[in-house]
């Protein structure tokens, strides 16, 4: 580019022209000789520098811009061609900003020509322009990099979302929050389905709603967490009401946000249904007072006998030590003997009994089958307890007519009919038990029947569970075992057992044991 | 005149056992089988007792049952009782039975004895 300064009449058109576009650029253009005089500038150097147009021209470069003098030689040399030249920064003496950093960029605009010096063209460019511009681009980069960083937090706020959904939805958690300024209660859909049974999206939900649901002997602690807790923090159980009217056990836990007056600014919390827990908590509470009161009472069944035992052994020894000898006669040594038999007997048929127990509950019940009668059977049983139904004034009326063969466990038939008679002694107030034996085409059929204290009917069941019994414990003796153990093994024959029972009007149990036509005969009248 | 002791005891051996021993001892004895069969024996007043021996557990009437039953009549309210049992923690009903002497099943005629010397 050739360029004529001022007083130069053949290039005057083309200077206006310059002028005006120069004019119209926001960067400072100066345009110096070879000796640094300034013989152009535009209205942006004007301003930048904060001189005139008449100030500027004419002025030497050197005295308002600091410029060290290698650059200064470089720039100023009497250039013969054109170039661009190096940038470099210096430091642009203003009289009104003081000293300003600037880059300057520089070209030869037209080469020294005959007498005529080089013309050379400069831009000034304040730096902190550039730094601005290169802040403002590194805060679009840096704005730039956040949105994305933002973006892939929002991916991943998204999918800890929807992982979070899916664990609350599999361990079937509710969250709820209850602000009790604004008093919205804001829940999740798991909350709805534990609350109501299904999602309710649309329902008006406030905490009066929810206080409603609560069982009334539970409210108190419900009711205290949104008022007067002071903790910060609660886990509490309660029960709910659904609409159905069934009761529901939920766990609440969650935590007060309070402020520095100590009042409630929000409340937050998980719920979760606990009522297949609390149903097997009861089951297992109930579990372990039956176990309990089975040793109590098992522990005070065998001190019975062993009390007896015990007493004799020691009175005997008295006796002798007194000089009396006559325990040693044999008529007396067989009557001892038998009276001890008799509680080691007693002692034998407890451990029997909790060793039954035991082999059902482990499910290790054998059953060593042979053809038995269980007519036979039944009248020895009533032979063998003769001294307990004596001692209770009882009698028993043994109804059978004939023989009933069949393919059955003796020991385990023995135990049935010795608990059913044991039953009906103790609990038949004295009365007559009236014990029948007989058999349809398919089933024989026992049937031990008293006229005591009865079992209230919502006993039956309970009474056939081990350890129970439909009595007060501290009244009689017995281990609660008995009936537990003929349903189990009559079931184990494959048989069921009925009962059918009045308060204060008797009792009666039916034993149905199913016949085998190949292993039964009918012998006829006894 | 020789003192006479109330067995109230449900087990019939254990009440023959105490009987023999007690006798041995110049007591004499009445046994009855219930908590109603010793007040029927109390209330006959053909057999006043200078002791009541006292099992717990027991058909019809219990020993708890007895004794509630003995201290609301203040003409055998006073009578000692000595409580047998084979209950696990027969101590803890003291508050209720507010008896004179506990004996725990099976226990030792020596300290059946004693405690008997020491209440009449």
């Amino acid at each position: 580019m050739n360029i004529s300064v001022a007083n130069n009449s053949d290039n005057s058109d083309f200077l206006s022209h310059f002028q005006i576009i120069t004019d119209l650029l926001p960067q400072s253009i100066l345009l110096v000789d070879a000796t640094g005089k300034i013989i152009f500038v535009n209205k942006s150097a004007c301003e930048f520098l904060c001189y005139s147009l008449s100030e500027l021209l004419g002025k030497h470069l050197q005295n308002i811009a600091i410029i060290p003098e290698d650059i200064l030689y470089v720039y100023l040399k009497n250039w013969s061609v054109s170039r661009t030249l190096l940038p470099a920064k210096v430091e642009l003496k203003i009289k009104e900003k003081g000293i300003i950093s600037c880059r300057l960029d520089a070209g030869v605009a037209e080469p020294a020509k005959n007498s005529q010096p080089a013309k050379i063209i400069i831009s000034l460019n304040e730096q902190n322009t550039h730094t601005v511009k290169f802040e403002l681009l590194n805060k679009q980069l840096e704005i730039k990099s956040l949105n994305n960083e933002v973006a892939q937090r929002d991916v991943s706020i998204k999918q800890y979302e929807a992982k979070l959904k899916l664990a609350l939805e599999s361990a079937r958690m509710g969250l709820w929050e209850y602000n009790p300024i604004t008093k919205v209660f804001l829940r999740t859909k798991e909350y709805d389905k534990i609350f109501f049974g299904h999602s309710e999206e649309s329902l008006d939900y406030k905490l009066e709603t929810f206080l409603e649901s609560v069982h009334p002997d539970d409210y108190h602690i419900v009711n205290n967490i949104f008022n007067n807790y002071k903790e910060n923090k609660f886990c509490i159980e309660f029960r709910i009401f659904w609409p159905d009217n069934s009761i529901h056990w939920i766990l609440s836990q969650g935590e007060i946000y309070k402020d520095k007056k100590a009042h409630i600014i929000s409340l937050a919390g998980a719920i979760i249904d606990i009522t297949p827990m609390k149903i097997i908590e009861s089951k297992l509470i109930a579990a372990i007072q039956a176990r309990d009161d089975f040793l109590a009472l098992a522990s005070h069944e065998l001190s019975t006998p062993l009390t007896t035992l015990k007493l004799a052994s020691q009175i005997r020894k008295r006796q002798i030590q007194s000089g009396d000898y006559s325990l040693c006669e044999p008529s007396h040594v067989i009557k001892i003997l038998n009276e001890d038999a008799k509680q080691i007997d007693r002692l034998q048929r407890l451990i029997n009994s909790m060793l039954d127990v035991k082999y059902i509950t482990e499910g290790k019940l054998q059953l060593k089958k042979e053809i038995i009668d269980l007519t036979k059977v039944m009248n020895e049983i009533i032979e063998r307890l003769n001294p307990q139904i004596v001692s209770s004034n009882s009698e028993v009326i043994f109804e059978a007519k004939y023989s009933i063969l069949g393919c059955w466990d003796r020991c385990k038939i023995e135990q049935v009919f010795t608990n059913l008679l044991t039953n009906a002694v103790k609990y038949g107030s004295g009365k007559p038990i009236i014990v029948n034996v007989t058999k349809t085409e398919t089933v024989a059929e026992i049937i031990v029947k008293d006229k005591g204290i009865g079992i209230s009917s919502q006993d039956y069941e309970r009474i056939f569970q081990p350890f129970e019994r439909a009595v007060a414990t501290n009244n009689i003796s017995g281990l609660g075992i008995g009936l537990y153990i003929v349903k189990q093994y009559v079931e184990a024959h494959g048989g069921y057992v009925q009962i059918e029972s009045q308060l204060n009007r008797g009792t009666v149990i039916i034993v149905n044991l199913p016949l085998n036509n190949n292993q039964i005969e009918c012998i006829g009248i006894i | 005149m020789n003192k006479k002791i109330l067995i109230v005891e449900d087990e019939q051996d254990i009440a023959n056992s105490l009987e023999m021993l007690l006798e041995s001892e110049n007591y004499h004895i009445e046994i009855a089988l219930n908590g109603k069969a010793a007040i029927e024996v109390l209330l006959s007043e053909k057999f006043i007792p200078s002791l009541i021996l006292l099992d717990l557990m027991m058909p019809i009437m219990n020993g708890l049952e007895f004794r509630q039953e003995q201290l609301k009549n203040q003409k055998y309210a006073s009578i000692p009782v000595i409580i047998m049992s084979a209950h696990g923690h027969i101590f803890d009903f003291d508050n209720q039975l507010t008896a004179n002497g506990y004996l725990k099943k099976p226990f030792e005629i020596v300290d059946l004895l004693n405690l008997i010397n020491k209440l009449i």
